[in-house]
Parts: C-alpha cells; sequence; structure tokens
C-alpha cells in the first residue's frame, strides 16, 4: 500500500491535504496518516478521523506554529515510517522543512505544488515556475516531499462509514536539536485583516506620492469592505506600511475575490504574488503599464481623480 | 590599473572605437552605463552597412541582422486613404542596409571589440570627464578616478560629458526629437506574405500625412525577422518631454489604426515599446576633438534627422573608426579633419539643404492630402472623364488644400535640389 | 568566518516571452543572479567586513545551452566577485543542467568539501525563476548543518554561533544557531551594493574556477529518481482585459462599479 503523511500548521488546510494525498496514493484514504502537532483532544480529532484516514499521528508536545519543533515530529515519524509521500502546506513552514525532508527520504521533492495527476502508477506534479509564466509538470519518483498551495483542493469530507474510526498513534519528542534554539518569539505585527484571507484586497503601488495619501487606498478598502495591501517599494523602500503586507512571490500571496491594483506597474514579482486573484481590476496612468494587459478591467486615469470618484460612487453619493 | 584609452558608451559608436584600437594595439576600458550593451537603447531599425563593412568586413555571416532592405516605400495617409510609392531591388546585397534590433546588434559589436582584447564593464554611469589644465585626462564614475591619453566619448544624443569636456555647447530642449516605436510579433511566413518578401528580404517604410495632425514628424515601418518595428518620430519643440511622449503615443496610436498600417499588422503581438529622445543634427555645433578627448557618433551630433526618419548608425560606426585611427596614430586632433573629408561630412555638407525642406510644414499637411486626392481621383470612374488629366487633377487638389500651383512648383523644385 | 554564499543565474523572467498554451522560450531568455542571491552574496560580504574571514560563492549551472550560459554565468560571477566575494566557484557540466534540486544540492556539498571548510553558507530564500526554495535545506541535510531560512537579519556574536531574525506564519523569531549552518535571507535583509567602476575592473583578477562533475568525483543525476520536468506550458491567462474609458472620472467609477456588480464580484 503506497503510504502519504500530512500536516500542515492550520486543521482546515489538514482537510485540503488530505484530498490532495489521496490523489497522490491512487484514491484510497487507508494510507493516509495525519500529523497532528499540539494536544489533540476528542474535539479536535474529530473531524479529520471522520474523513477515512488511516492513522493520526499525535505530537503533543510538537507546536505547529514553531517550524523547528514541526521538523522534529515529521522527521521522527518518517525515519520510522519511510512513507512515500509527504504532503505539507508550501508556506513559510511547509517551504523549510521540505527540503531536507527530501533529502533525508533520498527522494524528490516539489513546493508550490498547484495540482496532482495520478496515471499508470506515476504522479505528475503541476507547479507556478517563471514567476507564473510557465506551470510545469513535473514527474515525481515517490519517495517525494510535496508541498501544495493553499486552497487547490477541497477540503476532505466525512467518509459514509461510522465516523472516529481513524488509529490514534502518540509520537514521543526525540529531543531537540540543540545546536537551534529560538531564543525570542512574538507575535506579528499587522495593519489589520490577513491579506491571505481578505476577500477584498486594494493595492497600493508607486503611482501613490506620498504616505499620507494612502488614505484614499484606505477609503477605497473600507467602501469595498477589504483589506489594504502595497507593493514590495512601498513597503521595503519607503516604509510605508509594516513588513507583512507586501505581495509578491516572495511577500505574502493573495488569492482574493477581488483585487484592485492601484498605481501599481505589474512586475511579475508582484503579479506572480497575485495571480490567484478572480478578479483583477487596475487602476493606472499609463495605458501601457503591464497590469492593464494582466486585470479583467482596467480604467486608465490619474488615481488621484478617479478613487475620489470611485469611493463616492460606492457609497452611493452623488 | 591604467589604459591607453578609455570609451564611454557602448552602442554602435563606441564599441567601434574601442574595438579599432584595440586592433591597433592599445589597451582599451569600454565603460557602458547599461546592464549590457544595447538595453540602454532600442531605438534604430534600419542600418546602412557601408560603415560595418569596413569595420567587421565578415559581419554578414555573424552579426544579428534581422532582414536585408530590398524594398523602399515612401507613402502618404490621408484619413483613410493611402498611396505608396515602392521602390525594389532584385538584386541581393544591393548595399542598403539591414533592419536590426539594437540590444542584439549593440552586444554583438562589443563582443567583437572583447574578442579583441577591449575590457568591458557594464552597469556603471559615468559622471565626469577628469578635465586638467584644458586636456581630458580620464573619467570619474562614482568613487573611481580612470586616467587615459584617449578619452572617447560615446554617451549618446544628450551629450553631456562632450559638453562637459568643452566639445558642444549645452543642448537646448528645442534640439530633441520624440520617437515611439512598438515592436510587434508575428510568424516570419506571415512577414513575407505580407510585405511580398522573399526569406531574408526586408522593407522599409515611410510615411507622411495627417496622422501627425499637423506636426512636423512622420511614421515607420521596418520588417525584422519575425517582428515588425512600428513607430513614429515627431519634432515636438514647444512641448514639456513629458506632454511630448504623451502626444506621440497617441499619434502613434492613429497612426498604427490606418487601415493600410493596420492590415500590415494584424495579429500581431506587442513584445516590446519604447519612447526616446531623438537627437537633431548638431554637425557643425559639436566640435569633434580637443585635446585628449574625441566625440563620435550621436555624442558629436552626427545624426541626420529628417523629421520621419533619423540616420546614424553608419555615421556612429564610421566616427568611431576614424577616431580610433586618429588615437592609434597618435594625434587625435587629425580626427574631425578625416571625419569632415569622408562619407560622413560629405553627407552632411549636403544635408542642410534637405533638413531646410524637411521643414516645409506644407510636407506634414497640405501634400499628403494632395498626393492622396489627386492619386485616387485618377482612378476614379464615377466622374465623368473631363480631360484634366493627372496635371489637372493636382491643381485642383491643390486649389482645395489651399496651395498655389507656384508655391508647389517651388517647393517641387526645392526638393528635388535638397535630396 | 569563512562564509559560501549560494547564487543561481535564474532564468530572468521579465524578458521571458510567453505565448498561452505554449512553451515558453527559456532558451532565448537571458540569464542573471537570481535577486534574492544577490542579498546572501551581500550579507556574506559585510560579515567578512565586519568579523574578517572570506567569501566564496558557489553557482551550479542549471540552465543550457552551456555555451551561450557559460559567457552569461562569467558575467555574474564579475558581478558577484565585484561586489566583494573574494572567489567564485562554477559547476558546469551538461549533466547537472536541468538537474533536480536533489542534485543540484548534492553537486553543491561536494564542491563545498572540495572547497572548504565553511562556516556558514548563506543562500536566497528562493529565486525567480523556480522559487522552489529547496536547494539550502536539501544542502543542509547532505552536510549534516543545520538550517535556518528567512532571516532578515544576521547577527555574528562570539562562540561559534549566529543570531538570526525572522518571521514564520504569524510570529517573529529570534533563533540562534550553532555553526557551522546554512541559513536562507529574505530581500528585506539589506540593499546589495551596486559595484563601482575599480571594483568591476578588480573583479576580473579575482579567482573564477569552473568545475565539472568528474572534477567533483560525481556521477552524472541517475535516472528513476527526484523529479523529472515533463514540459512546461504558460498557462492561459482568463483576464476580461476591459478597458474603461470615459469623459470624467465620475463616468469612468460609475461604469467600473455596473461592470463589478454585473460580474458579481461586489
Amino acid at each position: 500500500m503506497t503510504r502519504a503523511l500530512v500536516f500542515s500548521p492550520d486543521d482546515d488546510r489538514c482537510l485540503e491535504l488530505i484530498s490532495a494525498a489521496s490523489v497522490a496514493t491512487g484514491g484510497g484514504l487507508d494510507g493516509v496518516d495525519l500529523l497532528l502537532a499540539g494536544p489533540a483532544g476528542e474535539e479536535r480529532l474529530r473531524t479529520p478521523s471522520s474523513t477515512g484516514v488511516g492513522r493520526i499521528v499525535v505530537a503533543e508536545w510538537s507546536d505547529p506554529t514553531d517550524a523547528f519543533s514541526v521538523d522534529r515530529a515529521l522527521r521522527a515519524w518518517i525515519g520510522r515510517e519511510r512513507p512515500d509521500y509527504v504532503l505539507l502546506t508550501s508556506d513559510r513552514i511547509g517551504r523549510q522543512v521540505a527540503g531536507g525532508l527530501a533529502q533525508l527520504l533520498g527522494g524528490g521533492a516539489s513546493t508550490e505544488v498547484v495540482g496532482l495527476e495520478s496515471a499508470g502508477g506515476s504522479l505528475t506534479v503541476k507547479r507556478m515556475v517563471l514567476g507564473g509564466k510557465g506551470i510545469a509538470s513535473e514527474e515525481v519518483d515517490t519517495p517525494a516531499v510535496l508541498a501544495i498551495q493553499p486552497g487547490r483542493f477541497p477540503p476532505a469530507e466525512a467518509s459514509g462509514t461510522a465516523g472516529g474510526a481513524a488509529e490514534v498513534v502518540r509520537l514521543e519528542d526525540p529531543g531537540a536539536d540543540h545546536r537551534v534554539r529560538i531564543v525570542e518569539r512574538r507575535p506579528r505585527e499587522r495593519s489589520g485583516v490577513r491579506l491571505e484571507d481578505a476577500e477584498v484586497v486594494v493595492v497600493a503601488g508607486r503611482g501613490f506620492e506620498r504616505r499620507e495619501d494612502l488614505r484614499l487606498a484606505f477609503e477605497l478598502a473600507e467602501a469595498l469592505g477589504g483589506a489594504v495591501g502595497a507593493t514590495r517599494p512601498l513597503v521595503a523602500d519607503l516604509g510605508w506600511l509594516p513588513g507583512s503586507d507586501w505581495i509578491g512571490i516572495s511577500g505574502v500571496r493573495i488569492s482574493p475575490r477581488l483585487m484592485v491594483a492601484v498605481g501599481v506597474s505589474g512586475q511579475m514579482q508582484f503579479l506572480a504574488g497575485a495571480l490567484d486573484s478572480k478578479v483583477i481590476v487596475a487602476v493606472n496612468k499609463d495605458p501601457n503599464a503591464p497590469i492593464v494587459g494582466a486585470s479583467d478591467y482596467a480604467v486608465v486615469a490619474d488615481l488621484y481623480e478617479f478613487l475620489p470618484a470611485l469611493i463616492e460612487v460606492l457609497r452611493g453619493g452623488r | 590599473m591604467s589604459f591607453d584609452a578609455v570609451v564611454v558608451g557602448a552602442g554602435p559608436a563606441g564599441s567601434a572605437a574601442a574595438l579599432q584600437m584595440a586592433r591597433r594595439g592599445m589597451s582599451v576600458l569600454l565603460v557602458e552605463r547599461g546592464e549590457r550593451p544595447g538595453t540602454k537603447n532600442v531605438f534604430g531599425g534600419r542600418m546602412y552597412s557601408w560603415a560595418l563593412e569596413k569595420l567587421v568586413p565578415g559581419f554578414r555571416g555573424e552579426a544579428p541582422l534581422e532582414r536585408e532592405v530590398t524594398r523602399e516605400v515612401l507613402g502618404f495617409l490621408w484619413r483613410d486613404s493611402w498611396v505608396e510609392f515602392q521602390v525594389g531591388r532584385g538584386e541581393r546585397a544591393a548595399g542598403q542596409g539591414y533592419t536590426l534590433l539594437r540590444p542584439r546588434f549593440d552586444s554583438w559589436l562589443a563582443e567583437v571589440a572583447e574578442g579583441e582584447g577591449v575590457t568591458l564593464v557594464s552597469g556603471i554611469r559615468v559622471d565626469a570627464p577628469v578635465v586638467e589644465g584644458g586636456r581630458v585626462t580620464g573619467i570619474a564614475a562614482g568613487p573611481d578616478r580612470i586616467a587615459a591619453p584617449v578619452t572617447i566619448l560615446a554617451e549618446g544624443a544628450l551629450g553631456l560629458l562632450a559638453e562637459a569636456a568643452g566639445l558642444r555647447p549645452p543642448t537646448r530642449a528645442r534640439d530633441f526629437a520624440v520617437g515611439v516605436k512598438e515592436v510587434l510579433e508575428l510568424p516570419e511566413e506571415k512577414i513575407e506574405d505580407r510585405f511580398g518578401l522573399s526569406s531574408g528580404e526586408g522593407s522599409a517604410q515611410l510615411y507622411l500625412g495627417d496622422f501627425t495632425g499637423g506636426i512636423p514628424g512622420g511614421g515607420f515601418v521596418y520588417t525584422n525577422r519575425d517582428t515588425i518595428s512600428v513607430g513614429v518620430t515627431l519634432r515636438l519643440g514647444a512641448y514639456s518631454a513629458g506632454e511630448a511622449r504623451a502626444r506621440t503615443w497617441e499619434v502613434l496610436e492613429r497612426f498604427k489604426s490606418h487601415p493600410r498600417i493596420a492590415s500590415y499588422l494584424r495579429g500581431g503581438r506587442l513584445v516590446e515599446y519604447s519612447a526616446h529622445s531623438l537627437p537633431e543634427t548638431q554637425y557643425g555645433r559639436v566640435r569633434a576633438a580637443g585635446p585628449g578627448v574625441a566625440a563620435v557618433g550621436d555624442a558629436a551630433g552626427l545624426a541626420a534627422n529628417l523629421g520621419i526618419t533619423v540616420r546614424g548608425m553608419d555615421f556612429a560606426l564610421e566616427s568611431g573608426r576614424l577616431a580610433a585611427e586618429a588615437a592609434a596614430s597618435g594625434d587625435l586632433l587629425s580626427y574631425p579633419r578625416a571625419l569632415r573629408e569622408g562619407p560622413v561630412g560629405r553627407t552632411f555638407e549636403r544635408f542642410g539643404a534637405a533638413a531646410r525642406f524637411m521643414e516645409n510644414p506644407r510636407l506634414y499637411s497640405s501634400y499628403p492630402r494632395v498626393i492622396v486626392a489627386a492619386a485616387s481621383r485618377s482612378f476614379d470612374v464615377r466622374e465623368e472623364v473631363r480631360g484634366e488629366g493627372l496635371i489637372g487633377i493636382a491643381r485642383s487638389e491643390l486649389g482645395a488644400a489651399g496651395v498655389s500651383t507656384v508655391r508647389a512648383l517651388l517647393d517641387v523644385l526645392a526638393a528635388a535640389r535638397s535630396m | 568566518m569563512d562564509v559560501a554564499a549560494l547564487v543561481k543565474l535564474a532564468l530572468d523572467v521579465e524578458g521571458l516571452r510567453a505565448e498561452p498554451g505554449e512553451a515558453p522560450r527559456v532558451d532565448q531568455a537571458p540569464t542573471k543572479v537570481s535577486e534574492i542571491d544577490l542579498n546572501a552574496v551581500e550579507e556574506a560580504v559585510s560579515i567578512r567586513e565586519r568579523v574578517g574571514g572570506s567569501v566564496t560563492a558557489f553557482s551550479v549551472l542549471n540552465w543550457g545551452p552551456l555555451s551561450r550560459r557559460m559567457r552569461e554565468a562569467r558575467e555574474a560571477a564579475k558581478r558577484v566577485l565585484a561586489m566583494g566575494a573574494d572567489r567564485f566557484v562554477l559547476v558546469a557540466d551538461e549533466a547537472a543542467v536541468g538537474a533536480d534540486t536533489g542534485f543540484t544540492a548534492a553537486a553543491l556539498a561536494a564542491a563545498l568539501r572540495a572547497r572548504g571548510p565553511f562556516d556558514l553558507v548563506l543562500a536566497g530564500e528562493g529565486t525567480e525563476d523556480s522559487f522552489g526554495g529547496l536547494v539550502p535545506g536539501r544542502l543542509a541535510q547532505e552536510l549534516g548543518w543545520p538550517y535556518v531560512p528567512y532571516a532578515d537579519g544576521v547577527e555574528v556574536g562570539g562562540g561559534g554561533s549566529v543570531r538570526v531574525r525572522r518571521a514564520v506564519g504569524d510570529f517573529e523569531e529570534v533563533v540562534e544557531v550553532d555553526l557551522p549552518a546554512v541559513i536562507s535571507v529574505t530581500q528585506e535583509i539589506n540593499k546589495p551594493r551596486i559595484p563601482t567602476l575599480m571594483q568591476i575592473l578588480q573583479a576580473g583578477k579575482k579567482p573564477l574556477e569552473v568545475l565539472s562533475l568528474s572534477d567533483l568525483g560525481l556521477p552524472g543525476p541517475g535516472a528513476g529518481r527526484g523529479v523529472r520536468v515533463s514540459s512546461v506550458v504558460s498557462p492561459r491567462v482568463e483576464r476580461r482585459g476591459v478597458v474603461i474609458e470615459a469623459e470624467s472620472p465620475r463616468e469612468a467609477a460609475e461604469r467600473l462599479v455596473e461592470e463589478l456588480r454585473r460580474a458579481g464580484v461586489i
């Protein structure tokens, strides 16, 4: 039987990975094991258990938000069971551990996976490459570590059979790697809603001339019920917004229902972080800006004239 | 670190100068501002090849040329109508030049220079020539100074270093025209079918017409291997640079949407666009050399801007080669004379009349209309035959355009004299 | 401290032409040093400036054709050396072109062992062309060293360890790691210096060593193991491409809102 191990720091994402794992293993969930880091009572076990996964591995001592402790738990299980596939979320934690685990298994690895296809005993992985300009199909041999982008698979649902059937296995702490020590840890400063979760995102770019003008972006976001993000220069070079809010291939990846890019030229590094937006609106003075070609609706206008008008129309003003 | 010569700018003029000096045994540093040669200059669609022939005789097999120009078209557009005069040459190797893409060509020529031992450094902006006691003794770039007995300025049209070296007067805004260009991708065979070319042949097409809205200037279409360059150049001295560019894009859109031009471009996919300041001719206003320094190419004002077309790559290559020969002979100051007495100088002597002719406002307003209307009336069979003939039609169209026949005849004479 | 910086010659994705449904023309696109790797080089050089030691850059050529890429690699090496690296080790071999991340890591490990010892390996957290972020982690495993990715800051203390400031998920962390270690950096960590003319000229005299796989005693990537790229296709971008032009901002705003309402987005 093909075996897979699934881990995500987020329990909801775990359900997506279980769906993905069922593709990798060729349909059945019997061979799919789920790793839960942290205390897991009956409440937490109920939903994953009802999906029909083979085993739920509980590493009570592990902290799902600490990549080093997650790595330790994964290694403990992988060293013992040597699964054919390890499925992770393609977030910073997943990408941190994927390479080392693949090398430990002596196998392949793919991150930023957007799709899986299984045919004739071989698995083809689709992943975004070349800054979003290409989708690569990669044939992956087992064993393999796959880090899957959030939202690419439907969450696994409760199977028809009686819930709570999964065997629960407790995983012992193998002891920390003392060469790495977290000496300080605190929650990140954020300016509001998590951009990753926002349904509507207004992105501010270099078209804004002064920091105080960002007010227009915030007002628009408020009128649309969304959050404000920015391109890299506004965050990294100008420091107009905190570090968690820049959108791009190495920053935050967003997938909102609507993205309004205001004064954003549309560099590849930015677009690659926003490709999954369902609808893209561009507001730009330059009709030749790359963002115009990458948008569903483009308004070629001066943002200083257009945004106030748009905000007013959205608020129903005359 | 010391060099016999420093060359600023790895465009055609700079690379030619560097290459030729290296061949003559000099150690040469070539400094380019762009990330690699060719990235800063995307203009130029056509090169007359006589000068390259002298510099790199075997260039045909090596240089990244797009197509050999065997067709020339001069067209007049008015409203939705047009007239095109096409000159075709049956024989190949007619020496009329090639279409090419500058990023590829420039980086090739710089590579040839490197092959001759030139040290090329890219991504560096030269701030100023170092002038000591009235003599240029090298260059300053950021914190660094490089001393060299010979400094060759091939920085391009703006010529700020040449100005600082005392070779040219301050640049005036009205000395520039604005050009915008788009490169559209189309399959090779489609280009050949559409322009009636056989493999490897190219067409260079220039247009005058009402699409400029009466502004002096024109449009061009050049065929590359699997792309078409289309653009307009305008003399917009009265406008600020930003405004001028905005206007020029508008004019380009009008040009591209003319039915004739649109028929060439249909289905083409935009792969590149660029806007550029084009130099007006400065020949005669620029000293080509001073103690320790010479200017070549556009920096020396060696562009012939005829409103609709800018000719300069051949002058650039030739001036670079001549400056190099002078530097190698130990007498840099002999370069201006060599330039003046050679093909470049001889061309510019005749250029003044042509340039004055191209300033004639009727060329951009009345005449395209007269030519198009007269030509189309000659083929119009709905009208009764009035027996007025072509001359008669032309006369009545001139009248409609508000140009007297005498005025028009004088213009024709001027054209004949200047071309 | 002897620092190794990993440098990838990544495909310049901005200059890449891609037609929906077709393979992007990777052979025509130039390569250049991946931007985040320049941050790694900058950090390595600034560590040497602070505490002394050496900086060696390592690169494995991953894109073909090799004939063309060698020229680009020499330019890239010149830039990295001009930034202050002391030497550049380039692994260039037809057999390594297109190899997967496991093989690239093995080749890097062999080159590091051959030209080491090193106290610290720095790399970018990902490359523009692939952004897999796998090689540094694989290399750490191969060398048996600890791995700390996403450094927004690196502080070199005494006593054989460094402190790394980084952000993961919803937390900011300071991690102390014993050397030798592999650390990946983000673009936030520094601003890569632009080399001066003199530095570029001097870079021409610094050692650039080109190694083949057999120089490293490595066989080519074995068959039937790892990851094989079977195709790369440009996605069809299904964007509507509606350009809204209007007489006044007000009118444009009304048209946009109407379009978005009709599309059910707001």
